[in-house]
């Protein structure tokens, strides 16, 4: 867990092993700075102390000097911001993940920074490139992984290769398949430029067609059971314009496919009432389409019926990005066609 | 095999199909003379609320078959028998929102953020008219902090 702006001033502080009368006043200083109240200030100090060894004292408190630098240096917030957006920015090409934007957002929003750390991170607006950055926002570097440390280089991670069926694959001579943190049963296979393949083998009705990327039904299935399941584990619905009460069933999704279009279709648990299973179809041409629900329909179940709908698109659209970002390539793709169970993209560009 | 809690049809599905069963794509409800859910939706003054529960069929009351009903059986929503959510769904949301929620949900489902992906949202941000305050609710939603 990254440290608070307060622990770092408590850090710095406390640099020489001793806490200085003036040293104390500019904790005072940093706490009405930082707008928290005593309690909050009692937990995070309380929890500082306990880890301070009384032997590692070695003065009478020269901290003081380096805390009331900083804390100088953080009163500079129009030159400040602009560096954190920058900050932001950078740290995108490093690729950042829920943890460190969570911590260095808590940071930089003690600092009252968190504004241009978001503006930089979510390319609101336009941004210097970073160039360096002051001292006084070394914690927030240190956070946001742009001091890159001998020992904090890791060795590349062992992937596992799969020797199943080929169940995406991408034709392009830059590609390379890596491992998929977000779908970790689908491996790399080894022997081929670009493709994964289940781990559990299986067995396929048609044989792959070609294409820029091609991918099985099966992908897009396993992508929204996740992204259901996800939401569950959130605590939130699975699907917008599910009324209160209504239960869905992720693991009962199913997909099936005609000559061009798709339908998706879902279990939902009413209760006492029963077992339901709403779905919706999408025409496949191109570009994934919506197609309205059957007449006679419940104002519920129609929502629904949209929501599966657009849940679909949705994994049609973001699955084919996340595939080719896991392949190293940062190019495009249109014309979304079917050929049984199988999509295929044109890659562009 | 599909990956994830469970295989592609559960044991239930594979005995009954009701797209297969009901012909659901070649033959919607209105073709097959019935448009009961409509009924049933409208027909609030007969609706009989079972107790405990947020949900009724109101075909419970004129069937006394329906006492000894399979709930293992699996309807289709356009069918006949369906019965329907009858609590109300919360107010639609913004749907351009919606979407977009949509999208910043998958772009972190890999765990890492990349520059294209924020490229995209920044441009559907644009075309859908979010705005960055409401984004970075939404991103607040999604992934806490």
């Amino acid at each position: 867990m990254a440290p608070t702006p307060f622990e770092h001033g408590l850090a710095l502080a406390w640099s020489d092993g001793a806490l200085s009368r003036d040293g104390a006043i500019m904790l005072e200083k940093l706490q009405s700075k930082l707008e928290l109240s005593d309690s909050e200030r009692a937990i995070q100090e309380e929890a500082w102390l306990a880890l301070l060894s009384v032997n590692e004292r070695r003065s009478f408190g020269d901290g003081d000097a380096i805390l009331n630098e900083w804390l100088t240096a953080l009163d500079d917030t129009t030159s400040l911001s602009e560096t954190v957006r920058s900050m932001g920015r950078a740290t995108l090409d490093l690729g950042l993940s829920k943890t460190t934007w969570n911590e260095a957002m808590a940071f930089a929003g003690g600092l009252g920074l968190s504004t241009p750390l978001a503006e930089g991170v979510w390319m609101e607006g336009a941004t210097e490139e970073l160039t360096e950055w002051p001292p006084a926002l070394d914690p927030l570097a240190v956070i946001l992984g742009l001091v890159i440390s001998v020992g904090s280089i890791q060795g590349t991670d062992d992937i596992e290769y799969g020797d199943g069926t080929k169940i995406v694959n991408i034709t392009h001579p830059e590609a390379t398949a890596a491992t998929l943190s977000w779908m970790p049963e689908l491996l790399p296979l080894a022997g081929e430029s670009c493709s994964w393949g289940w781990k559990e083998n299986s067995e396929l009705s048609s044989e792959m067609p070609q294409g820029g990327l091609v991918f099985n039904n099966s992908v897009i299935l396993a992508w929204i059971r996740r992204f259901v399941s996800m939401r569950l584990s959130r605590g939130e619905p699975g699907l917008d314009g599910l009324p209160e009460g209504v239960t869905l069933m992720p693991s009962s999704s199913s997909l099936e496919g005609d000559s061009n279009s798709m339908t998706i279709s879902m279990i939902v648990d009413l209760g006492e009432a029963g077992l339901v299973k709403p779905w919706a179809k999408v025409s496949v041409d191109e570009v994934p389409e919506i197609i309205s629900a059957p007449d006679g329909l419940a104002e519920n179940w129609i929502r629904i019926h949209d929501a599966l709908a657009k849940l679909l698109i949705n994994a049609l659209e973001t699955l084919p990005r996340q595939l080719l970002l896991a392949s190293g390539l940062q190019i495009e793709y249109a014309n979304l066609n079917q050929d049984g169970d199988w999509m295929i993209y044109d890659l562009v560009g | 095999m599909i990956p994830f809690e469970a295989p592609t049809e559960p044991e239930d599905e594979e005995e009954i199909d009701p797209f297969a069963e009901l012909e659901i794509d070649s033959k919607p409800p209105v073709q097959r003379g019935s448009d009961a859910l409509d009924a049933l939706s409208d027909d609030k003054e007969e609706e009989i609320v079972v107790s405990d529960t947020e949900f009724a069929d109101p075909l419970e009351a004129f069937a006394d078959e329906e006492e000894e009903e399979d709930f293992a059986t699996i309807l289709s929503f356009d069918d006949e028998d369906a019965p329907a959510p009858t609590k109300s769904a919360p107010v639609p949301k913004n749907s351009s929102e919606s979407t977009y929620r949509l999208l910043l949900e998958t772009v972190w489902i890999d765990d890492i953020l990349d520059p294209s992906e924020v490229e995209l949202l920044a441009r559907k941000r644009d075309e859908l008219g979010v705005n960055f305050e409401r984004h970075l609710q939404l991103v607040r939603d999604i992934i806490g902090g």
